[in-house]
């Protein structure tokens, strides 16, 4: 894998993550794609320049608790949250506490 | 108004009177009284006025009467409040329909002209004895001609024109039309019928008036009260014409109208009766096609609940696909705007991209087909499809509240015979009970299963919706079935209901299986022989 910054793509739908994949990759981003929170914890173990483009609604770890778990372990990944259901996670709180952005829109 | 009835009225008295008895006119039938007597049946007092001055009218110019002023306006007065007392005491102490509806209206219009006739003769009688114009001896002669000249008037004209004139009924032209061959017979019928009766001439005529209820209760049987209208009307205006045509006496005249009388009953009696049949077999028919309307409404208002209440999970599942279809377009247009860019790949996402899209247009295809509106629509349903595209509108909501959904079909269920939208109703209609009492007990490990299986004697399919949510409860489970009920806080608790009716409308039935904790499951059976066309 070549050095750099590097996009995550989380996302339980198959079809999503693929597409996002696909055209930040067309784009000539590095990424990487995650079906849940649960395994890319798992897979990233130090800090890495990047950022993370997340569901906010997934089985398991949430995209609540993910930017939370992140602040945590001090991995100031910048993070991207897809267009929530709700207004409870349009408003999603973690967004300020760690100084993430946020597009609020489906990406583009 | 009143002009016209007043004209119609010295129009028809010009027309009918034919024989004097001692300078006395005799009108030997009176249609202008029928006319007359069916516009104070409709309105009351005014009508009155109009006999009132009518008669007046005819008196002096069409009979040009040498009798007194006095006794030519007595004569109206008398006849004309007689008759307007009748009728009165017809409409409010006898609660006549005037549409003639029913057997005992007919009854009371009838007993209503022949007492205002009666009532008419007994005062007319001793004012003509007063005003010398008659002697005591000429009592019968001249009254029972009277009597049956005002009575067939009335029992042929006035049920005619309440029916006709003052009923606004829409009768279309071509409805019209189509009867219009039956019609002529008709009058074919009765023209040779009075040929023969009056073309014999005397006694042997007499014996032949039986024909005449041939036509005439046909006509009734077949069109109810208006036929025996119509039919008895035609018959009257020959009868009149040949009698007046072969230069008949009155007393011959007086005679045909007796007989005439017991016909104008007979037709008028078979005719209502009738009608009040079918007028009845109409209203049974009106109400079964308003129920089975309101249960189609209720069917389809449920689809739409159900609906609604998947809004938002279906409004994901569409925007789902969307948006990787915009990112694969993206993507494309990039590769393509790129110089020796890799055009394999720029395939591979367009392609991609229409699977997508076809995704989304499936998921509103099928929930448009679901909420389309209109009547049961029964054909050959296969289970395995009709299971799946069920799946397609509820998995959304499903995933969103990390629920697994799992289908088991055997691969040995024939197709039955059924309305595709309705079952998959059904199928709906459980799956969110499961869903919602899962989302309700705040399971994060939720799974639903949905089971197709072939069974025999007697041969059908069962349809199985279990969940591992909290159960049904005793409570719950006794009224489940009945409208109205909910275990949840925001369902309208149409949802059973409205799946029992369906299913039974198919020939099966539904049923709770288990109610446990862990494993509830809802059956649904489904016939397969004579799977019932709903």
């Amino acid at each position: 894998m070549m050095a750099g910054p590097t996009i995550f793509v989380i996302d339980d739908q198959k079809s999503i993550r693929h597409a996002l994949g696909e055209m930040l990759g067309v784009f000539g981003f590095t990424v990487e794609t995650y079906e849940s929170a649960d395994s890319f914890l798992r897979a990233i173990g130090q800090p890495r320049g990047g950022c993370v483009v997340a569901d906010v609604r997934m089985p398991g770890t949430d995209g609540i608790e993910l930017v939370r778990e992140l602040g945590r372990r001090k991995l100031f990944v910048p993070i991207m949250r897809r267009a929530g259901r709700s207004k409870r996670e349009a408003r999603w709180s973690g967004v300020r506490r760690f100084g993430i952005v946020s597009t609020g829109q489906s990406c583009s | 108004m009143a002009g016209t009835f007043l004209a119609a009225y010295v129009a028809l008295e010009w027309v009918s009177s034919i024989y004097e008895y001692k300078s006395l006119p005799i009108t030997p039938w009176d249609p202008g009284l029928g006319v007359l007597f069916a516009l104070i049946v409709r309105a009351g007092l005014p009508g009155g006025f109009v006999l009132c001055v009518g008669i007046i009218i005819a008196e002096i110019f069409v009979l040009q009467s040498q009798r007194e002023w006095l006794v030519i306006i007595a004569t109206g007065a008398i006849t004309s409040s007689s008759y307007t007392f009748t009728a009165a005491t017809a409409r409010r102490y006898l609660r006549l329909d005037v549409g003639l509806t029913h057997l005992r209206d007919v009854l009371v219009l009838l007993g209503a002209g022949l007492v205002g006739a009666v009532i008419v003769a007994v005062l007319l009688t001793p004012l003509l004895i007063a005003a010398g114009q008659i002697g005591t001896g000429d009592i019968l002669a001249a009254s029972v001609p009277l009597l049956v000249g005002d009575i067939i008037g009335i029992a042929v004209i006035s049920p005619l024109l309440l029916r006709f004139a003052f009923r606004r009924r829409e009768i279309a032209l071509g409805r019209l039309l189509s009867f219009a061959p039956e019609g002529v017979l008709y009058v074919a019928v009765i023209g040779a019928a009075l040929w023969a009766i009056i073309g014999s001439g005397g006694e042997y005529g007499f014996r032949l008036f039986y024909l005449l209820f041939v036509p005439v209760v046909v006509a009734a049987v077949r069109h109810g009260l208006d036929g025996a209208c119509l039919s008895l009307a035609v018959t009257q205006l020959g009868l009149v014409g040949l009698l007046h045509l072969y230069s008949y006496d009155a007393r011959a005249f007086t005679e045909f109208q007796a007989l005439m009388l017991v016909l104008t009953a007979t037709g008028l009696i078979v005719g209502v009766v009738v009608s009040e049949r079918q007028n009845s077999d109409r209203l049974v028919r009106e109400a079964e096609a308003r129920l089975k309307e309101k249960e189609a409404e209720a069917t389809q208002a449920a689809r739409f609940n159900l609906v609604s209440g998947m809004a938002s999970a279906l409004a994901h599942e569409i925007n789902q696909p969307m948006t990787a279809a915009r990112a694969l377009a993206r993507s494309a247009q990039h590769i393509l705007r790129t110089p020796h860019g890799d055009l394999m790949r720029a395939d591979r996402n367009l392609t991609t991209m229409i699977a997508e899209i076809d995704h989304a247009s499936g998921v509103v295809r099928h929930m448009r087909d679901f909420l389309r509106r209109g009547r049961p629509h029964v054909s050959t349903v296969e289970i395995q499809g009709m299971l799946e595209e069920a799946l397609t509108l509820v998995r959304a909501e499903a995933s969103e509240n990390q629920i697994r959904i799992e289908l088991d079909v055997s691969s040995d269920l024939p197709p039955i015979h059924g309305d595709r939208i309705q079952l998959q109703q059904v199928v709906l209609n459980l799956i969110r009970n499961a869903i919602e009492s899962i989302v309700g007990a705040r399971q994060t490990d939720g799974c639903i299963r949905v089971v197709a299986r072939r069974l025999d004697a007697p041969q059908r399919i069962e349809i199985g919706v279990s969940d591992n949510g909290p159960g049904v409860s005793d409570e719950l489970a006794e009224r489940l079935f009945h409208p109205l009920t909910t275990s949840k806080h925001e369902g309208l608790g149409l949802g059973l209901p409205i799946c029992t009716s369906i299913v039974e409308a198919h020939g099966g039935r539904v049923w709770l299986q288990t109610r446990r904790a862990g494993a509830t499951e809802f059956q649904f059976s489904l016939p397969l022989e004579q799977s019932r066309a709903m």
